[in-house]
């Protein structure tokens, strides 16, 4: 995909399963909204194929849409009118029973705020009525935009545990986001996009895994000591020796997290 | 094209407008200074009462359709309620006739109160309400086609003011003047003015020549938003 003879993204070859959270991580101003542009038919790419529910995104059509819920930066929501008069909307547009509008909302836990006006809500509440609308026809495949960027912890724990809940009723969940703990504790898979490459398309664990160089484990004792041992049969004696003496505090392995293989792949890190 | 889907917009700008002051505002404001200046002037004759409502009601059809149809697709193009509405499966065209059907329900419904302060009864006042709207349809296609290549909303905003005024008032002007008149009498709420000055007067020999001016503005403006619309749509790229 290009920008005025710009690459935009390179490459890109990724299919999501039926059933997964997929989540596309990187910096801002990578390409990830880009490519779910390209994914809803939004943008066409300058070359290349791109598929949803097997049918190429030149053609998508009403069939697709009523399948897809889509959940962006930029809300599109009716300011002026409450949060049971947008949904009323979009039932209508979708041609659904108005009673799922009061379960909807009381899934995002906006029922108590059914009445009040877009305009008054908080930015947390703004974005559950966004989810709201994006769940509200049932859809098969979900496109979350960095759906907790700017949300305090609770919000952010909330929309979470709507996320999982979705997932396990059997939504399709495409997501991006630049934070690396919910990519980890969300993602049946994540891809690492830089500079418009994927560079990584794995399980968050065995991405983490991938990067262990070190391989190593770091014990912590009573006395205080650290102790770095080598993460292979080598090193069994030694930790049965602290095992019987009680003189271990903690064990860890050298596994990275997510964020710091993003932050080695981003400062050009190999692994 | 489906029903439902035109029928929910059109639902969304009734339940928009009830929280909308300034949109009520620019629909009452022509008839309702029309109704104080007839009732401030209670002696004054059939012929003033005649010209105050073919002015006033010109000036809503030039201006009020034109303003509101250009404010509504602004507003949603720049928040992007259009391009959540277009993923949510409602086609431009949808969107554009349900917003439409809005404002010439409303305007409808102000064409009566005009209608009935001018006079007007029975037979007479369905013609002069169909003139009336065809008036506002004209305004709403001409005011559609400025806005759907609106780049800039507040120089769009600025623009589209402009021409309201220049839509509203050339009839007025070149009702005096008869050098303006050789070029407005071409154009569609000039005829429109003429239009409802001939139902006062009960004369029905230019209506065809009236039509066929106001067809053919349509039919221009017709043209051009399909041009423009193909190439522009209604999101914000």
């Amino acid at each position: 995909m290009s920008f005025q003879h710009h690459m935009v993204l390179k490459g890109i070859d990724l299919t999501i399963n039926q059933g997964e959270i997929f989540g596309l991580i990187g910096p801002s101003g990578v390409g990830k909204t880009t490519l779910i542009n390209i994914l809803t038919g939004q943008l066409l790419p300058t070359s290349g194929e791109v598929f949803v529910f097997g049918r190429d995104t030149k053609q998508l059509g009403d069939t697709e849409y009523s399948q897809m819920g889509m959940v962006f930066d930029v809300p599109g929501l009716f300011e002026r009118l409450s949060c049971e008069q947008n949904l009323s909307i979009f039932a209508d547009i979708y041609g659904i029973d108005k009673k799922r509008i009061s379960h909807v909302l009381e899934t995002v836990n906006l029922a108590a705020s059914a009445k009040t006006k877009v305009s008054r809500l908080s930015k947390g509440m703004r974005q559950r009525l966004i989810i709201a609308r994006a769940i509200l026809h049932s859809p098969k495949l979900l496109f979350l935009d960095e759906p907790t960027s700017g949300l305090d912890p609770l919000n952010t724990s909330d929309i979470h545990k709507l996320i999982l809940s979705l997932k396990e009723s059997g939504t399709t969940i495409f997501l991006t986001t630049h934070k690396m703990d919910e990519a980890m504790s969300l993602c049946d898979r994540v891809a690492l996009l830089s500079e418009g490459v994927l560079i990584e398309n794995d399980a968050p664990d065995e991405i983490c895994r991938k990067y262990n160089l070190e391989n190593s484990l770091h014990i912590l004792l009573k006395n205080g000591e650290r102790v770095i041992l080598p993460n292979t049969a080598d090193s069994k004696e030694t930790i049965s020796e602290y095992m019987k003496n009680e003189q271990i505090v903690s064990i860890h392995s050298s596994e990275p997290n997510l964020e710091d293989v993003f932050l080695s792949v981003m400062k050009g890190g190999k692994k | 094209m489906k029903l439902r889907r035109i029928f929910a917009i059109f639902k969304k700008q009734i339940l928009d407008t009830s929280q909308n002051t300034g949109v009520i505002f620019s629909f009452v404001v022509f008839p309702l200074m029309t109704l104080m200046f007839v009732l401030l002037n209670s002696n004054s004759s059939e012929i003033y009462r005649m010209h105050l409502v073919m002015s006033m009601s010109t000036l809503f059809i030039g201006m009020t359709p034109f303003t509101t149809i250009n404010g509504i697709i602004r507003e949603d193009k720049f928040s992007n309620v259009t391009r959540m509405l277009i993923l949510s499966t409602v086609k431009p065209l949808e969107y554009l006739l349900g917003v439409t059907l809005y404002i010439m329900a409303i305007s409808s419904v102000i064409a009566i109160v005009f209608g009935v302060i001018g006079g007007f009864t029975g037979i007479s006042l369905l013609w002069y309400v169909l003139a009336i709207m065809l008036g506002t349809f004209t305004s709403l296609v001409f005011g559609s086609m400025l806005t759907i290549q609106t780049k800039n909303p507040s120089g769009a905003a600025a623009v589209v003011s402009l021409i309201a005024i220049f839509n509203g008032i050339i009839p007025t002007f070149a009702s005096s003047s008869p050098a303006l008149m050789k070029v407005a009498r071409f154009w569609y709420t000039t005829q429109i003015k003429d239009l409802i000055g001939d139902m006062f007067d009960c004369y029905y020999g230019n209506i065809p020549y009236r039509l066929l001016i106001i067809g053919t503005n349509l039919a221009v403006f017709i043209v051009l938003f399909t041009v423009l619309f193909k190439k522009n749509r209604i999101i914000v790229k």
